[in-house]
């Protein structure tokens, strides 16, 4: 019987973690919008980091923070807690793999709502909270949709970081490309083939349904 | 309780080579529409923008009814949403993601909150009389973008008159407006404005227009104001 396994710890992960990094992700970005000059640029660059960091570096850090000697990993364990070698570590990589593609398409999108409309509520006497809410959001939201597809591909795709904290544990922590990659290697390209073809189905599908998306909005 | 703007304001912005000065006083009453004059790039817009604290002067006192709005040597700065100056924008402004109803429930902030459905039974009333007013009672769940500019325009002033601003801004109101559309609204706003008992800022480039609202008019001219009058007879 094949093991389909791999495709819900995929999913399961790629949709927690694209949840998380949708609000991050558009909390980030408003914050960095309000910042000037060099603090923002500075916030801008770690927010960014990850995208051109390649994933091992990132796992490396996360094995650092998190493993049994790490601050935020021996703060875990006083509570019983682990995440390293389990599934909450295939949602914390992708977390952070995909972080900087919605920070940055939240980013923009924040930056194309026209100032006019921001200040207008404001005059109102709308609270900030309210104006981001039901004025910036909306009108950024387009943008912030092609940001939620993009880090819902890439989350799916994370490979790098997942191996490093997650590890290839069938049933607990293999996700696709991690069954792609130890198929592969064994030789075995029936599984290889069978699981390429899914990640092809549901990145196309993913990104048409945004695109179809986007379309519907343009009438 | 009397209102009454008084602008001190002084900005230097570095649009081209050298410094734009800003250097404008002024009070209106209450009740009384005052007219900025000048031509574009003079400096109207950006007071407006001083007194509604979408920009800080570099010193100055803005004041509303004897409460300071900004205050160069205290330190005073209100945030825009705590001033009640109502600010109608050139582009009208109107979210172009709601519906006419539901723009001019966003303007209604200020309404006592006793209790939720005391609340909300209020909004409705108050959006059916400002529909009603502005004659928009067949547009109310209309998006703004299937509006002609005459009744963006009135919704923009629906919004902003739902807020209770205690001074009120027009920032060229008109140019979005085709010449015959102008006369039509001419009477109905001015009176809309007039019941409102509030002091209220004219801008616009347009001599006539100011003529027809305004019963004193300031010429700005580079950042500064030149002189004052009575518009009308006694100028012309």
């Amino acid at each position: 019987m094949f093991d389909l396994s791999p495709l819900s710890i995929s999913l399961r992960a790629a949709c927690i973690a694209t949840f998380i990094v949708f609000v991050l992700g558009t909390l980030a970005a408003r914050l960095v919008l309000g910042l000037k000059g060099k603090l923002a640029s500075f916030v801008d660059t770690v927010c960014t980091l990850p995208l051109v960091l390649p994933p091992t570096v990132l796992g490396f850090f996360l094995l650092v923070l998190f493993g049994k000697h790490g601050p935020l990993g021996a703060l875990l364990s006083q509570f019983g807690q682990s995440i390293i070698f389990t599934w909450y570590a295939t949602v914390l990589a992708a977390v952070v793999v995909s972080f900087p593609l919605m920070y940055r398409s939240a980013r923009g999108a924040l930056e194309q709502v026209n100032s006019e409309h921001v200040w207008a509520a404001r005059t109102l006497g709308m609270h900030e909270g309210s104006v981001f809410l039901h004025i910036m959001l909306p009108e950024a939201w387009p943008g912030i949709m092609a940001g939620i597809t993009l880090s819902f591909t890439r989350s799916l795709g994370e490979f790098g970081a997942t191996l490093m904290i997650a590890g290839n544990i069938p049933g607990k922590t293999q996700t696709i490309p991690m069954a792609i990659y130890f198929a592969t290697s064994s030789g075995d390209m029936r599984t290889a083939w069978i699981w390429v073809g899914l990640m092809m189905l549901l990145s196309f599908l993913s990104l048409g349904f945004s695109s179809y998306l986007a379309a519907r909005r343009e009438q | 309780m009397s209102l009454s703007i008084d602008a001190q304001l002084s900005i230097a912005k570095k649009t081209h080579s050298e410094p734009f000065t800003l250097d404008v006083s002024f009070t209106v009453g209450n009740g009384e529409i005052l007219g900025l004059l000048g031509p574009s790039g003079c400096g109207k817009s950006m007071t407006l923008k001083c007194i509604a604290g979408i920009i800080n002067p570099d010193k100055g006192k803005v004041q509303l009814g004897g409460v300071a709005l900004f205050d160069g040597e205290k330190g005073i700065s209100l945030p825009t949403r705590q001033r009640r100056v109502g600010y109608l924008f050139q582009s009208y402004a109107l979210f172009p993601h709601m519906t006419v109803a539901a723009n001019i429930c966003c303007g209604m902030t200020r309404m006592p909150r006793e209790s939720k459905e005391q609340y909300r039974h209020r909004c409705r009333e108050e959006l059916h009389a400002y529909l009603e007013l502005l004659h928009m009672e067949q547009f109310a769940q209309s998006y703004p973008r299937h509006l002609s500019g005459g009744q963006q325009q009135r919704v923009a002033l629906a919004r902003l008159l739902a807020s209770r601003p205690d001074a009120i801004l027009l920032d060229e109101p008109f140019s979005a407006l085709d010449d015959e559309l102008k006369d039509s609204i001419d009477q109905e706003l001015k009176a809309t404005l007039l019941k409102t008992q509030c002091p209220v800022v004219f801008v616009s480039h347009n001599a006539q227009e100011i003529q027809r609202y305004c019963s004193r008019t300031l010429h700005l001219v580079h950042g500064h104001l030149r002189q004052e009058g009575k518009s009308g007879c006694q100028q012309r």
